[in-house]
């Protein structure tokens, strides 16, 4: 079912384990049922549009988050890639998975809106001191491995901090990598971009960062 | 057999290594590196560290969170929207014109009496601001412009006032030139040079053209020849090659007047000396007003090569 493997990814507590699992969706049964749900919302069907939003909506609201690092503003630009989505849904041809698809248009949507959002809202940005503050300890929600929970903390604040400067293109390939476990060619369909692009950009992205982890070291 | 690879092989490859991107080969020949460089390893090591770090930190809410709950209801506000759009888009909007089809043959005739009335109102409008020739606009036009081609002058005249009107023209405080031959008569070389007297009614515009000219009187010889087609077409020829200086009002402005010329061809022989003196009468100009020309002025037209002299009227 659909809606049952894709609600299933979401649900699933990210892991490093879950990412390399990732590419083993069965995409043909998916696309199967995709082809079905796209036909349905194409006819107008709103029971089909309120399926496609439920599947997808939780996926595009972390991304959207991930890439503004504002939940007011990581709401409305989901609400306007559900729109973008419905308006262009008929020309979608089955060129790649609709997740994918989907992804592709929240970058481009956040791509748009980041660049004087972001200058304008840093202050308003949410840390993650603030988000474990709210949210309660990361080590509840996670499944990293002991030894590495011990530095992982502080590490990753840091990782965060230096992950927001690097630039759009880097850092959202490194997100749709590490958080949403997408495959290279995946990343690269999503950017509008070559494989190999997408190599450079996350070897450039993990140099940044493992500078950033070898002065956190000394 | 384990390929070998050194660490610069080695190092392209391990983000794809982490990231399971490699075909089965170079995984192994990777694998088999990092068991024995720490080097390598230990970049590993950093890389898987570093995506651990941006998990750990990802800002995705638990399923119980408040931010899910406001999540979820990002499906009911999407389809508002889109129900929304859907309602207030063209294409919705122009197939509701139609669901209610009592009001479609109303509709149509309403649009074609609205359509009816365009085209009258169109039409009466055109046909006001068509100036026609009699209407009482072209004549208050006319006169509110002397000396235009409608309304010429007479050239030398003493009238000022205008009896209708009482228009003044200050221009013609010093009477009207004549308009002045541009060319020493050579249009006329064309003539036959026969005897035979022309009148001719016409305007010279400001421009110094024969715009509107009418043949009163043509004799051939003595004999009446109005109406001939040789004739006609010569003087039209004469009349379309004819340049003139316009006439002018004393301070300088170009104005139309009209003209009544009478040309005069007249041979004169060399008297027989043997002959009883001949006694040439003078050639009289048919100086008769006739309308629409208001003077008459002699223009001297007059050649003949055959004769040395020539007589102008």
């Amino acid at each position: 079912m659909l809606s049952r493997t894709v609600l299933n990814f979401m649900a699933t507590p990210i892991s490093g384990g879950f990412v390399k699992n990732a590419g083993a969706v069965a995409w043909s049964e998916v696309d199967t049922q995709e082809a079905a749900l796209i036909a349905r919302c194409n006819t107008g069907d709103e029971a089909a549009c309120a399926d496609l939003v439920s599947i997808h909506q939780r996926m595009v609201y972390s991304l959207a988050l991930h890439l503004l690092g504002d939940r007011d503003e990581a709401l409305d630009l989901s609400q306007e890639v559900f729109l973008r989505v419905f308006r262009t849904l008929s020309s979608f041809r089955g060129q790649s998975a609709l997740r994918t698809w989907i992804y592709r248009i929240v970058i481009n949507q956040a791509r748009n809106r980041q660049r004087w959002w972001r200058r304008r809202h840093r202050s308003s940005q949410v840390s993650l001191d603030d988000h474990l503050q709210q949210f309660g300890d990361v080590e509840s929600k996670t499944d990293v491995l002991p030894d590495r929970q011990l530095a992982s903390k502080e590490t990753s604040t840091r990782i965060w901090q230096a992950l927001d400067r690097l630039p759009f293109d880097q850092r959202t390939a490194l997100i749709l990598r590490e958080i949403d476990g997408l495959r290279y060619d995946e990343i690269a369909f999503s950017l509008g971009v070559a494989v190999g692009t997408v190599k450079s950009r996350l070897t450039r992205a993990r140099q940044t960062l493992r500078a950033e982890l070898l002065g956190l070291r000394t | 057999m384990i390929p070998y690879v050194g660490c610069e092989y080695a190092r392209e490859h391990l983000d794809a290594f982490v990231d399971g991107e490699l075909s089965v080969d170079e995984q192994v020949a990777v694998e088999s590196h990092l068991r024995w460089c720490r080097t390598c390893a230990a970049r590993v090591e950093d890389v898987q560290l570093i995506g651990d770090a941006i998990r750990l930190g990802s800002l995705v809410p638990n399923a119980d969170d408040e931010e899910v709950q406001t999540v979820n209801h990002l499906q009911s506000s999407v389809l508002i929207r889109v129900r929304t759009e859907e309602e207030l888009s063209f294409g919705a909007r122009f197939r509701d014109m139609f669901t209610d089809m009592r009001l479609l043959w109303p509709a149509l005739g309403a649009t074609a009496a609205v359509t009816v009335g365009l085209a009258l109102a169109l039409s009466v409008l055109y046909s006001t601001t068509l100036e026609r020739p009699e209407s009482l606009a072209t004549m208050l036009e006319t006169l509110a412009d002397p000396g235009g081609e409608r309304n010429p002058l007479m050239p030398g005249n003493s009238a000022r006032v205008d009896r209708l009107f009482g228009y003044v023209d200050s221009d013609r405080a010093g009477g009207i030139s004549m308009p002045r031959a541009m060319d020493d008569g050579t249009a006329f070389e064309s003539i036959p040079e026969q005897d035979a007297t022309f009148a001719v009614a016409a305007v010279v515009n400001r421009e110094g053209r024969i715009a509107n000219y009418e043949l009163l009187k043509s004799e051939r010889g003595g004999r009446q020849a109005r109406g001939l087609l040789f004739d006609v077409e010569m003087l039209d020829a004469a009349v379309r090659q004819s340049r003139f200086a316009p006439a002018q009002t004393p301070v300088g402005r170009a104005v139309a007047v009209n003209m009544v010329w009478l040309i005069v061809m007249t041979t004169v022989q060399t008297p027989d000396p043997h002959a009883l003196p001949l006694r040439v009468p003078a050639a009289v100009a048919p100086a008769t007003r006739i309308p629409p020309a208001e003077s008459i002025e002699e223009a001297p037209l007059k050649r003949s090569d055959r004769l040395e002299t020539s007589t102008t009227a």
